[in-house]
């Protein structure tokens, strides 16, 4: 520490840089980058496409919309006083249909998906496996969800088996990703730790992959959780599943029992809020 | 004489690219000593020290033989069971944050077990409480079931050094261990490292920014630049001339 003298002023001094310019005469913060002009052009594009729909895409017939409708609509959809009691335990009884559907096909999709997750996570496996499954993935997401479902129709008829199963591949794909990334984001060093150790594959990703990424995964199946509930409301009149709150809501529209339709949105909505409170309960206490 | 632990010889490794960041590296290493690796960044001390657990593996033609055994020529399976044998100890520490301190210090035991057991954490009994008493050892026995998240930059430092030495080590590494840690955790850290080469036989090589820590506390120090070994001796033959090869820079340059 003797050696050590420390200099009167160590900092250079020199004739001020000139300032740079940009084109419109502002003084230049940054280089302007592949990222910066990628912005511009998506807002542009977006503006475009904006004024084309609406000013010469869409012939809305403005007449059709009638106010006394809406209020009709508005007065029954309360009602719920004049629906049977029989049709309001059915009405329960479906819902809780759908929520198994969607909770069966999160479960069976994050099983199977933490799987072939670890085989697509390039951290964790080499060669070409990882870009491979990715790439599967990347097309069984392309394809929507319903499609999935009207495919399986073919094959399994209107049932709740081709609902789970059209809706499980879209699940599938979806977890592969967002599990692989979720895995790919643990450090590097915490893995290299373990294999310094002398352990293996399968023991790294008990020891330390999956401890490390447990909040993440989480956070990804409650996501998922919430859409599943969301798709499985949808896909039963899509597909015509019977026996659940889609459907069910579904008939009561088409017969105009608006207040039947207003007890089953008011079920959906109930159990959406009820799911999103539990899973932001449940993410709060699992951050490190 | 001591016996000999670890011995490279001509520990070559070029990275893609063509960046050679060791040359021809040849040093030996004795049961119960203490070496501190000096050098700027960039030097290859990091690599000389991945080289021989063979997390980085060495161009063809380089030899390190450790315990007897020519470890660039290990299978997969072989190589697994020697790197129990060697602890390894990090700057950033590389512990599992979520987990507790014990789990981490068992984290070292996971290779003597079956993948299942050591997937699903089946430790024998004995073996926590060998974990349980190294954390003691290292004054943690507080903080035995504290998530390593918690703990600060020397405490989980003394996690990561209790993790290597439940491996039962026959050499351990450590790659810049008190970089960044406190002037005062830095000096238990040390210390500790010390006493296992000392105490406990256990020949440490240690990385180190700092030149006056490698002074006080290496029985040996070996000074790197650009790949080569340009100094290894005792720490009394460490001059300033010398340190102004290692560094390539003047000694009132250097805040050493």
């Amino acid at each position: 520490m003797e050696n050590v003298n420390i200099r009167t002023s160590i900092f250079i001094k020199k004739k001020r840089r000139e300032l740079d310019f940009d084109s419109l005469g502002r003084a230049k913060l940054r280089e302007s980058s592949a990222a910066d002009r990628m912005v511009v052009t998506l807002l542009v594009s977006f503006a475009i496409i904006t004024v084309y729909t609406v000013f010469f895409r869409i012939t809305y017939k403005w007449d059709h919309f009638m106010p006394e409708k809406l209020l009709e609509m508005a007065k029954g959809f309360l009602r719920w006083d004049t629906i049977a009691t029989g049709q309001r335990t059915d009405m329960i009884k479906a819902l809780i249909n759908t929520f198994a559907l969607g909770f069966l096909t999160t479960v069976i999709g994050m099983i199977t998906g933490i799987f072939v997750a670890l085989l697509a996570a390039r951290n964790l496996t080499r060669g070409f496996l990882p870009h491979m499954i990715r790439s599967v993935a990347a097309f069984m997401r392309a394809v929507p969800t319903i499609i999935w479902v009207l495919i399986f129709v073919a094959g399994y008829g209107l049932s709740a088996t081709t609902a789970v199963v059209g809706m499980y591949f879209h699940t599938l794909a979806f977890f592969i990703k967002s599990f692989s990334e979720s895995f790919e984001e643990v450090d590097e060093a915490t893995i290299e730790a373990l294999k310094a150790t002398g352990a293996n594959w399968l023991q790294i990703v008990f020891g330390a992959v999956l401890p490390s990424s447990a909040t993440r995964l989480i956070s990804w199946l409650a996501i998922r959780s919430e859409i599943n509930f969301g798709v499985a409301v949808v896909i039963g009149p899509a597909v015509g599943v019977p026996g659940t709150i889609g459907t069910a809501i579904n008939n009561a529209s088409r017969g105009g029992d608006y207040a039947t339709q207003g007890f089953g949105v008011f079920l959906v909505f109930l159990t959406a809020f009820i799911l999103e409170v539990l899973i932001n309960r449940l993410r709060q206490r699992s951050i490190v | 004489m001591q016996e000999t632990v670890l011995q490279t010889k001509n520990l070559t490794k070029t990275y893609g690219g063509g960046t050679l960041a060791l040359k021809e590296v040849s040093f030996a290493l004795k049961k119960g000593e203490m070496v501190c690796v000096i050098g700027p960044s960039g030097a290859g001390k990091s690599t000389l020290l991945r080289c021989i657990n063979r997390m980085i593996e060495a161009d063809e033609g380089s030899s390190v033989v450790f315990d007897g055994k020519e470890i660039t020529s290990l299978r997969k399976k072989e190589l697994a069971q020697t790197r129990r044998e060697i602890g390894m100890v990090f700057q950033h520490y590389n512990l599992v944050y979520r987990l507790s301190a014990l789990e981490n210090v068992l984290h070292g035991r996971m290779g003597y077990y079956s993948t299942f057991a050591g997937a699903f954490s089946l430790y024998k009994k004995e073996d926590i409480e060998r974990a349980v008493e190294l954390l003691g050892m290292l004054g943690l026995e507080e903080r035995v079931y504290f998530r390593c998240a918690n703990l600060s930059g020397g405490q989980k430092q003394r996690v990561g050094i209790a993790r290597a030495l439940i491996q039962d080590p026959k050499l351990i590494l450590c790659d810049e261990p008190i970089a960044s840690l406190d002037p005062q955790a830095a000096k238990v850290i040390m210390e500790y490292l010390k006493g296992i080469s000392a105490e406990m036989g256990i020949p440490c090589l240690v990385n180190l920014h700092q030149v006056d820590v490698a002074k006080i506390y290496a029985d040996r120090i070996i000074g790197m630049k650009d790949g080569h070994i340009v100094f290894d001796g005792p720490k009394e033959e460490l001059t300033d001339k010398r340190i102004e090869n290692i560094y390539g820079a003047k000694i009132h340059e250097i805040l050493a």
